[in-house]
C-alpha cells in the first residue's frame, strides 16, 4: 500500500478531514523531521492520524485492522516516546497531540493524571495557575510529553528523577481496540488509581515502556510537594582521579539517599552542549574541570545545614576538586541550567523539529569510579579516533550509573555514526556495560543483539498475546 | 484422612507414571505422595473454609532449575497442573495449598541458596527457599552491615514475599519496589533472565530494575505466568541511627486525624518507614486474650476495651513508627512529627525507654530495624487455637477515607459478630488496611461466621470503591471479579497473556483468579 | 530425666538413626539417601485432643543421644522453633502453651512430659495455631534430631542469636 488516500480517507470519517493527513504534507513536516530518517530498515509511515479522544483511538485501531496498516504512536510535537517504524506494513503515525487534558492535579496527595499530549511546561504552568507549588520532575526539554518520557523511561534531575518509579496507574488502548485501566483505575469508582501502583494480580505497567504493546492514553504521576529548602552543589573534577573519587563518595550518599536526587557528572561537551541548546546566555566557566558534578538536598532546612556538612566533609576527600553551592553560586552558565534542572525546571522548550537530531545511548553500570573510566575509554578509542564529535556525562540515580552519550549528526552522516555507535555499544556491552536506553535511529540494532535470547522468546510470546496482528508492532522490544 | 487424592481428569494409572517419572527427576523422597510423606503438611490449615477444597494430590520438591524445567515437562505431558510455592507459609492466604484440588504442589523450598549478596551495592540475590529468617541470620553472621526488611512472621519467604507484592516494616517497606532483575522458568521450560540479566555478564543485573525493553517483572508478581527461581532485591545499608516510637491515640475517630497528620509526613519522606496505625486489639493480642476481659458473646464491649486499653497503657489507635539517621536528623525529624501529631488531642508518646518489657513494642521495634520475629503470630491466641484470615483493601492516605474505612470494616464485623482487629500499613501515598479475621480453628460456627462476613465485605467494599490486594485461595475468583473495569478489560488482557505463556494450564491455576482457557466461567 | 512410653523398640530405632547421621555427616535439608528402617510411623491424633503422652519413669539415661545429632537439632530448633518456643515474652507458642497448660509447660525445652515420637506428630500435622512444618522444610532426619534435642536441650534457656 502506497497511496496514504486509503488510510486518510476512512480515518476522515471518524476524526475529521483536518486531522488525518497524508505524511508528505506540508504540516507532517515536524513529524518527517522525526521519524523520516531513520537508520533502520524502515517502512515509512504514509499518513499522520490525529485522534482527539480514546474512543477515536479506538476506532482508529479497529480501522488499522481492517484495512490492513500498523500505527505508530507519537506522544505530542516533542516526539519524545515515539514508537519505531520498521514493521513489515504499511503505517500511519497516531500523533496524540490533540489528546491533551490535565484530566486531575491533586495537590493534598501530589498527584496528576494526564493525557499523551501533556508536556512538563503544560503541567507546570497549570500547577502554578492553581497557585499551588508542587513541583513537576522534568525532562531538559518542557515540551517533551510526559507520558512519553514514561515510555522512555527518563530520568529527570530531582528526588522523582525515576519517572517510571514516580508513575502510578496508567490506561491503554490494546491492539485489539479495549480499553484497560491498570492498577487501582480495573476497580470501578476507587480513589486510589493514582496513589496505589498495584491492584490484586499481575503487575502490567512496565510492559508498556520501551515496547509497543498498547497505546498509552492516560498516565499518573506522583509530584513532589516544594521542599522547604533546596541545596544543590557543584564539584569540579580537574582529572581522571577526582572524577573515579567522586564516584566512589557518591555511591554510599545514593544508595542512602543522603543525596536524594539524580546527581549528574557531565564531561564539559556535555555542559557546552546543554548551553547550547538552551540558548543559553553566558558560557561555560573556563575553570570548571573536564568534569563537573552536580547534586542536591533538599528538606527541611536544619536538615539540609547537617546533611550538607556530611556531604561536604565526604567530598573533601576529592583530589583537586573545587565545591561550589548556592550560597556563593560561580559564574557559571551551566550551573545556572542544573540548579533549575534540580528545581524541577525544564531549561527549553522545542518540538521535534526544532531539536538537533542526535544518536544517543545509555550505558548503565555499578555506581563505582573505575566503571566510569572504563566506560569513557571505550567512548574515546571508537569515536574520537573516527573524530566523531560526541558528548557525555554520567547519571547517579538510587543503585545505577549510566553513561549517557549524544552524537550530532546530519542526515549524510547517519550510516557511518550509526555504525560506529553500534560498534561501541557492542564493546561496553561486552565489557558489561549493558545499554539501558537508546534513540530511535539505534533501538532496533541495539535489541537485535537479543535475537535468540529467551527473553525475547518471551516478548514474541507477549506480542502473540497482546497484538497478534501486529498492528502496533513498529519494531521495539524484539 | 481422606483418601490419597488425583488430580481432575487424570486416572490414577496416568499419575501413578507421572509420579515414577517426577521421582526420576528429584529422588522417591522429593516426590510427597501421601500422608506418610506427609502430604498432609501441605494442606491449609487455617483456612476457614473446607480443607478438602484445596488438597494437593501430591508435592514434588526439585533442588534446580534442571529439575524445575523437567518437572514442568513432565506437568505438560500429563496435562497435570502445579501450583507453585516458596517457603509455603503464606498462612492467612492459603499457606502451602493449592488453589485447585489436585494439583501437585511446586514447593521450591530445596532451592534455598543466598547466591550473592553484595555489600558495597547493597543487594541480595536469593533463590525462593531463603526465608527472612535465613537472610537475617547470614547478613548478621558474617557483620554485613545491610538490613533485610521482614514481613510480619520470620519464616516468610522473600522471593515469595515480594512475588506476592506483600510488605514490611522498614523504609524499604514496599518490596516489590525494591526488587531488581529475577530468573523466571515459562511453562514451556525457557529460563528467562529478565532486566539486565538479559545480557550476558551484565554488571547491572541487580542494579538496574528496567533492562533494555518493555519491563516485565511486575508480570511475574501475583500470577501464575512463571515460576520465579532467582530474584534480586537490595537491602537497605544500616542507618547510623535508629529510633523506634510509638504514639497513642485514645479514641477510634481519632484515626480521621491521624491519617490527615501522617499524610504530609509520609509525602515529605519525615516518615520515612512503612509506619503502621494498629487497632486496640491488633496491639493488645499479642500480650493478653479476650477471655482475660471479656468471656461473654459476640464483640468485646466498650468498657472492656477501654479496661484493656488502661492496663496495658495503650490506645484505640497506636501508631508505630521510626527515625532513621543520623541523631540531630532524627532530632529534627522527631520535632516535627511530634508537634504534628500533637495536634490529636489525647496523644502519648513513647520511645523504647518508655515501654520496657512491652512485647508489642519489642518486635515492631524489631521489625522496623529489619530483625525478624514471629512475635506477631500471637495474635492466633486472642480466642484459644486460632487461625485466621485476611481481608485487605487499599484506603488513600486521608482522614475521610481512612475513616470511612474502618467504620465500615469495623460495623461490618460487628453486626456479625466479630471483633475488629485491625492496622493500617502505611506506603508512600497508600495505606494496606488488613482486617485479621481470627477465629477458633476447630470451631465450625465461628469458621461460617467469618466466611459469611468476608463475603459480606468484599461485596459491599467493591460497592464503596475499595479493592483488596492480596487474599486467600478461596476468594482469589471473587476479588479478581471486583477488578472488572470496562467489562472486565484487565481479565482479558491476563487472560491473553496466560494463554500465550501457559497454553497448558499447567502453571497454579486459578492464582488471582487467571485459569486456563478450558477452566474459565462464562 | 527423659523417659520413654516404649523403651525397648524406640530406642533402639533412634540408635540405629543415630548412627546413620553420624555416618552421613553434619545434617543437612537434604540428606543422603538413608537405608536405615524408619523411625516409628507417626500417629494420627485428633488436633486438639492430643495431650503429649505421658512417659513412665525409666532408668535408661538419655547418654545414649549422639553429640552430633543433639548438634543438629539445636541448629533446627534455633532456625524453626525458637522464635515461637524460646522463653519468655514475644513467643507465640509459648504463650500459647501458657494458656492452654499452663506456665510450668509453656517452655518446650524445659518440659519433662514430652516423647520424640510425640513431637515429631507435631511438627508434622500442627496443632493448634501451630501449623506443619514440611519435609523440604525438616527433613525426616532432621526432624529426629530435633526430638532429641528438645528432650536433651543442651542448654535450657535460650539460645541468644541476635
Amino acid at each position: 500500500m502506497t497511496d496514504p488516500g486509503l488510510i486518510v480517507d476512512p480515518a476522515s470519517q471518524i476524526i475529521g478531514t483536518n486531522n488525518a493527513i497524508a505524511f508528505s504534507d506540508a504540516r507532517a513536516a515536524p513529524l518527517r523531521h522525526l521519524l523520516g530518517d531513520s537508520s533502520a530498515p524502515t517502512v515509512a509511515p504514509i499518513a499522520v492520524l490525529m485522534p482527539d479522544s480514546v474512543e477515536q483511538v479506538q476506532r482508529l485501531i479497529e480501522l488499522a485492522r481492517t484495512v490492513g496498516f500498523a500505527l505508530v504512536t507519537v506522544p505530542n510535537a516533542a516526539g519524545n516516546g515515539a514508537g519505531l517504524v520498521g514493521g513489515n506494513k504499511p503505517a500511519a503515525v497516531l500523533d496524540l497531540s490533540r489528546m491533551d487534558e490535565i484530566i486531575e492535579f491533586n495537590a493534598d496527595s501530589g498527584y496528576a493524571l494526564v493525557e499523551p499530549g501533556v508536556s512538563f511546561d503544560q503541567l507546570r504552568a497549570h500547577i502554578g495557575s492553581l497557585g499551588s507549588s508542587h513541583w513537576v520532575d522534568c525532562d531538559e526539554n518542557g515540551a517533551n510529553s510526559i507520558s512519553g518520557s514514561i515510555n522512555e523511561r527518563a530520568f529527570g534531575y530531582t528526588p522523582y528523577g525515576d519517572h517510571l518509579l514516580m508513575q502510578c496507574g496508567m490506561e491503554v488502548v490494546t491492539a485489539n481496540g479495549e480499553v484497560m485501566r491498570t492498577g487501582m483505575g480495573a476497580l470501578p469508582d476507587s480513589d486510589t488509581w493514582q496513589l496505589f501502583k498495584y491492584n490484586y494480580g499481575p503487575y502490567l505497567d512496565g510492559l508498556f515502556t520501551r515496547s509497543d504493546f498498547a497505546v498509552v492514553t492516560k498516565v499518573g504521576v506522583w509530584l513532589m510537594p516544594a521542599p522547604p529548602a533546596y541545596h544543590p552543589f557543584m564539584v569540579t573534577l580537574p582529572e581522571v582521579a577526582a572524577l573515579e573519587q567522586a564516584i566512589e563518595v557518591m555511591r554510599a550518599l545514593k544508595i542512602g539517599m543522603v543525596v536524594p536526587n539524580t546527581v549528574m557528572i557531565s564531561h564539559r561537551s556535555a555542559d557546552a552542549e546543554l548551553v547550547r541548546v538552551s540558548d543559553a546566555a553566558g558560557l561555560v566557566s573556563a575553570d570548571s574541570g573536564e568534569w563537573t558534578l552536580y547534586g542536591a538536598l533538599y528538606g527541611l532546612p536544619e536538615n539540609v545545614q547537617i546533611t550538607w556538612e556530611m556531604v561536604a566533609g565526604a567530598l573533601a576527600s576529592i583530589p583537586n576538586a573545587k565545591i561550589s553551592t548556592i550560597s556563593e553560586p560561580p559564574q557559571d552558565a551551566a550551573w545556572s541550567l542544573r540548579t533549575r534542572l534540580m528545581h524541577g525546571e525544564p531549561v527549553y522548550s522545542k518540538t521535534a523539529e526544532q531539536v538537533d537530531r542526535k544518536l544517543r545511548f545509555s550505558a548503565s553500570a555499578p555506581m563505582e569510579g573505575s566503571a566510569a573510566t572504563a566506560m569513557r575509554d571505550i567512548l574515546q578509542a571508537s569515536f574520537t579516533q573516527k573524530n566523531i564529535t560526541f558528548s557525555y556525562e554520567y547519571a547517579l540515580t538510587w543503585r545505577t550509573m549510566f553513561m549517557q552519550v549524544a552524537i550530532g549528526y546530519r542526515t549524510e552522516d547517519l550510516t557511518a555514526y550509526t555504525e560506529a555507535a553500534l560498534e561501541t555499544i557492542a564493546t561496553l556491552t561486552a565489557a558489561g556495560f549493558a545499554i539501558s536506553h537508546d534513540s530511535r535511529e539505534l533501538t532496533t540494532a541495539v535489541s537485535a543483539a537479543h535475537t535468540g535470547s529467551s527473553l525475547q522468546h518471551l516478548y514474541r510470546s507477549l506480542d502473540t498475546a497482546l497484538d497478534p496482528d501486529g498492528i502496533l508492532r513498529g519494531g521495539w522490544s524484539s | 484422612m481422606a483418601a490419597n487424592r488425583l488430580p481432575d481428569g487424570i486416572g490414577a494409572q496416568a499419575f501413578g507414571a507421572a509420579c515414577d517419572e517426577l521421582r526420576g527427576v528429584v529422588g522417591k523422597q522429593w516426590l510427597i505422595r501421601d500422608n506418610e510423606q506427609h502430604l498432609n503438611s501441605y494442606r491449609d490449615s487455617y483456612t476457614p473454609g473446607d480443607i478438602e477444597a484445596n488438597a494437593p494430590s501430591a508435592a514434588v520438591a526439585p533442588k534446580d532449575v534442571a529439575e524445575v524445567q523437567k518437572i514442568l515437562a513432565i506437568a505438560r505431558s500429563y496435562k497435570i497442573p502445579l501450583w507453585t510455592v516458596s517457603t509455603g507459609r503464606n498462612y492467612g492466604y492459603g499457606g502451602a495449598a493449592p488453589r485447585k484440588a489436585g494439583c501437585i504442589v511446586l514447593d521450591l523450598k530445596r532451592m534455598n541458596r543466598i547466591i550473592e549478596v553484595n555489600e558495597k551495592h547493597a543487594y541480595a540475590v536469593l533463590e525462593p527457599g531463603v526465608t527472612f529468617h535465613e537472610l537475617y541470620q547470614y547478613l548478621k553472621k558474617r557483620n554485613i552491615k545491610l538490613w533485610p526488611d521482614p514481613a510480619a512472621p520470620a519464616w516468610g519467604g522473600v522471593v515469595g514475599n515480594t512475588a506476592d507484592r506483600g510488605v514490611g516494616y522498614t523504609p524499604y517497606g514496599e518490596h516489590f519496589t525494591v526488587q531488581c532483575g529475577m530468573q523466571v522458568v515459562l511453562a514451556d521450560g525457557t529460563v528467562v533472565e529478565t532486566g539486565m540479566g538479559a545480557t550476558a555478564n551484565a554488571s547491572t543485573r541487580n542494579l538496574y530494575k528496567y533492562g533494555h525493553g518493555a519491563w516485565v517483572d511486575g508480570i511475574f508478581t501475583q500470577s501464575n505466568f512463571g515460576v520465579i527461581t532467582q530474584m534480586g532485591v537490595w537491602l537497605l545499608p544500616e542507618p547510623p541511627g535508629y529510633r523506634p516510637y510509638l504514639v497513642t491515640f485514645p479514641e477510634e475517630d481519632d484515626i480521621h486525624q491521624i491519617t490527615e497528620v501522617v499524610r504530609p509526613l509520609k509525602i515529605n519522606m519525615l516518615i520515612s518507614n512503612a509506619a503502621t496505625t494498629v487497632g486496640l486489639i491488633w496491639e493488645a493480642a499479642v500480650k493478653v486474650t479476650k477471655a482475660q476481659y471479656y468471656t461473654g458473646p459476640g464483640v468485646m464491649p466498650d468498657s472492656a476495651r477501654r479496661k484493656m486499653a488502661a492496663d496495658l497503657n495503650i490506645g484505640n489507635w497506636n501508631f508505630y513508627g521510626a527515625l532513621y539517621g543520623p541523631d540531630s536528623i532524627m532530632d529534627n525529624n522527631w520535632k516535627v512529627i511530634k508537634d504534628s501529631m500533637s495536634q490529636v488531642p489525647g496523644a502519648k508518646f513513647y520511645f523504647a525507654e518508655d515501654r520496657k518489657n512491652d512485647t508489642a513494642f519489642d518486635y515492631r521495634a524489631k521489625l522496623m530495624r529489619g530483625i525478624p520475629n514471629m512475635t506477631e503470630f500471637g495474635l492466633l491466641n486472642w480466642l484459644g487455637p486460632g487461625s485466621h484470615v485476611d481481608f485487605s483493601p487499599m484506603s488513600p492516605v486521608t482522614g475521610d477515607g481512612a475513616l470511612q474505612q474502618f467504620h465500615f470494616m469495623r460495623d461490618t464485623c460487628h453486626a456479625h459478630g466479630i471483633d475488629y482487629i485491625g492496622e493500617f500499613l502505611i506506603g508512600w501515598r497508600d495505606m494496606h488496611h488488613v482486617l485479621m479475621l481470627v477465629f477458633k480453628r476447630d470451631d465450625e460456627g465461628h469458621k461460617h461466621a467469618v466466611n459469611e462476613l468476608f463475603e459480606v465485605l468484599v461485596n459491599e467494599a467493591t460497592l464503596k470503591g475499595y479493592g483488596e490486594y492480596r487474599t486467600h485461595l478461596d476468594h482469589m475468583d471473587k476479588i479478581a471479579g471486583t477488578y472488572n473495569w470496562n467489562n472486565r478489560a484487565l481479565a482479558r488482557v491476563n487472560e491473553a497473556i496466560k494463554d500465550a505463556l501457559d497454553p497448558d494450564g499447567i502453571l497454579s491455576p486459578g492464582k488471582s483468579g487467571i485459569w486456563p482457557r478450558d477452566e474459565r466461567k462464562g | 530425666m527423659n523417659v520413654r512410653a516404649e523403651p525397648v523398640k524406640v530406642r533402639w530405632a533412634s540408635l540405629i538413626l543415630a548412627i546413620v547421621v553420624m555416618l552421613s555427616g553434619c545434617g543437612r535439608e537434604e540428606p543422603a539417601v538413608v537405608d536405615a528402617p524408619p523411625a516409628v510411623k507417626p500417629q494420627t491424633l485428633a488436633i486438639e485432643q492430643a495431650s503429649a503422652p505421658v512417659k513412665t519413669p525409666s532408668a535408661a539415661p538419655s547418654a545414649g543421644i549422639d553429640p552430633t545429632v543433639l548438634k543438629q537439632g539445636r541448629e533446627v530448633f534455633v532456625h524453626y522453633c525458637a522464635d515461637c518456643h524460646d522463653g519468655g515474652d514475644g513467643h507465640p507458642g509459648t504463650m500459647r502453651l501458657a494458656v492452654r497448660l499452663g506456665a510450668e509447660k509453656s517452655v518446650l525445652k524445659t518440659r519433662e512430659d514430652l516423647a520424640q515420637d510425640y513431637i515429631k506428630v507435631i511438627v508434622r500435622n500442627g496443632l493448634g495455631m501451630m501449623p506443619a512444618f514440611r519435609p523440604t522444610e525438616v527433613s525426616d532426619t532432621a526432624l529426629d534430631a530435633l526430638a532429641a534435642y528438645i528432650i536433651n536441650p543442651s542448654e535450657s534457656s535460650n539460645i541468644d542469636t541476635e
